[in-house]
């Protein structure tokens, strides 16, 4: 389903762009506090996202913290197009680079656990629907691991997150189309892998 | 192709609903990041200026001995008369008064391991290092976690053991309640230290630390798997592997 056509469906409530005018000459002044406010008014959705991205909670909790370490800094470039969530959500984007490498690590580590259990639990009955949606989840992070970090970012936010391509392309400052195409590639290549998932059992 | 879309769609909402479940340490975290924000500009003048007229202070009185300037100074003033100069005095570097207190007084040493000496602000010279305590019996089959203490007896109850490895084992592979799990492996191994399934007690609680990203914990509960030390080789291979895949980052 292309992105555009997708409401915004999440339960977040967007923060009005002229109650961050403020906030944002605080951070720009390196304000103590106004990090402390930021974070209390947007940390949960950046911390949805980044779990969402990198499908790990500790490579999750360290990009909330460099996003929040980073935006008095990052707020300079903040030019007031969107709302204040939009750019921190697109701040946490950019950090999350970072930390795909060790969450990809984190997973690969826990599926030979996994696979370690399977084996040593081979009697276990099969799974309730609780663990089949982890595995789900699991199987789509793995696959995220695959693609380009662009794809991956625009994926997640579109398809994920339900989010339009306007917002996304608002929140990661590139035209529309690109984010569509981004999506197409990513949906094109994810469907690949999990056929081949699907071809080895 | 539409089996596929549909597998792609039902991945792509469970790994949305990831996010809800899982809990945000929400507190812990700002706490963090309060911690590491950069202290206000006014506090880093300050710092540099202290910063500054240090390396000042320093640069200044290394040129001046090494000029011999402050020799020179200090002779001319009367106060050296019966001094080296000031590059050998350093060199020489006459004890603190902590150190000599305890020149004096070195530690005698004994053959039992002692408690180790309190740590002393400068570092003291060699005669007063305090002796390497003797080597201890480490208990090499005990897990990390696992209260030290004596081996207590296998209770004569052998249900009561095998009930609690069940309860164990039904919390890590069935339900995947990783926190549960580790509590009853550890409560395993307080109630049946040498029981039947102690060994396996501690393999599968290295996993479950491992699953909780306690990858530390994990690493020093599976290395003794690893280098064969349990029961002749127990898991090796496995342990082994995991090691390699909780390896740390570069």
């Amino acid at each position: 389903m292309p992105c555009a056509e997708l409401s915004l469906t999440l339960p977040i409530v967007d923060v009005a762009p002229t109650g961050d005018a403020d906030l944002v000459a605080r951070l720009r002044q390196r304000e103590r506090t106004a990090v402390a406010e930021a974070y209390t008014a947007h940390h949960a959705p950046v911390r949805a996202f980044a779990r969402r991205l990198l499908g790990d909670d500790a490579a999750a909790e360290d990009v909330v913290h460099d996003t929040f370490l980073a935006l008095p800094d990052a707020v300079a470039h903040f030019r007031g197009a969107s709302t204040l969530r939009s750019f921190v959500i697109g701040v946490a984007a950019n950090r999350a680079r970072r930390h795909v490498r060790s969450a990809a690590r984190r997973r690969r580590a826990t599926q030979r656990l996994a696979e370690v259990e399977q084996v040593r639990g081979a009697q276990a009955p099969a799974p309730d629907a609780v663990a089949q949606r982890r595995q789900l989840a699991d199987r789509l992070s793995l696959a995220l691991d695959e693609l380009a970090h662009d794809q991956r970012v625009a994926f997640v936010l579109c398809e994920v997150e339900e989010r339009s391509a306007v917002e996304v392309a608002q929140i990661l400052d590139v035209p529309e189309g690109t984010i569509r195409s981004r999506v197409f590639h990513a949906r094109r290549r994810l469907r690949e892998l999990l056929a081949e998932e699907v071809r080895h059992g | 192709m539409a089996d596929l879309d549909e597998l792609l769609g039902a991945a792509t909402r469970a790994l949305r609903d990831q996010a809800d479940v899982a809990p945000a340490p929400v507190d812990a975290t700002r706490r963090r990041i309060m911690d590491d924000l950069a202290p206000p500009r006014r506090h880093r003048r300050r710092i540099g200026l202290v910063v500054f007229a240090f390396a000042l202070t320093s640069g200044g009185l290394a040129w001046a001995t090494a000029t011999g300037r402050v020799a020179t100074t200090l002779e001319r003033l009367g106060v050296t008369s019966r001094a080296r100069p000031m590059h050998d005095t350093l060199a020489v570097a006459t004890p603190t008064r902590e150190a000599r207190a305890t020149h004096v007084e070195p530690p005698a040493p004994t053959p039992a391991p002692a408690p180790a000496p309190a740590p002393t602000p400068a570092p003291a010279p060699a005669p007063t290092r305090a002796p390497a305590p003797a080597p201890t019996p480490a208990p090499a089959r005990t897990p990390a976690r696992v209260p030290a203490r004596a081996p207590a007896p296998v209770r004569a109850d052998d249900g009561a053991d095998l009930d609690a490895y069940r309860r164990a084992h039904g919390l890590h592979f069935k339900a995947g309640d990783w926190p549960a799990a580790l509590a009853a492996w550890d409560a395993y191994l307080a109630g049946f230290p040498s029981g039947r399934f102690a060994v396996e007690a501690r393999y599968n609680r290295a996993i479950v630390l491992a699953r909780l990203h306690r990858i530390a914990e994990a690493r020093a509960a599976l290395a003794p798997f690893a280098t064969g030390a349990v029961e002749g080789g127990y898991r090796q291979r496995e342990a082994t592997e995991l090691l390699d895949a909780l390896e740390p980052q570069p």
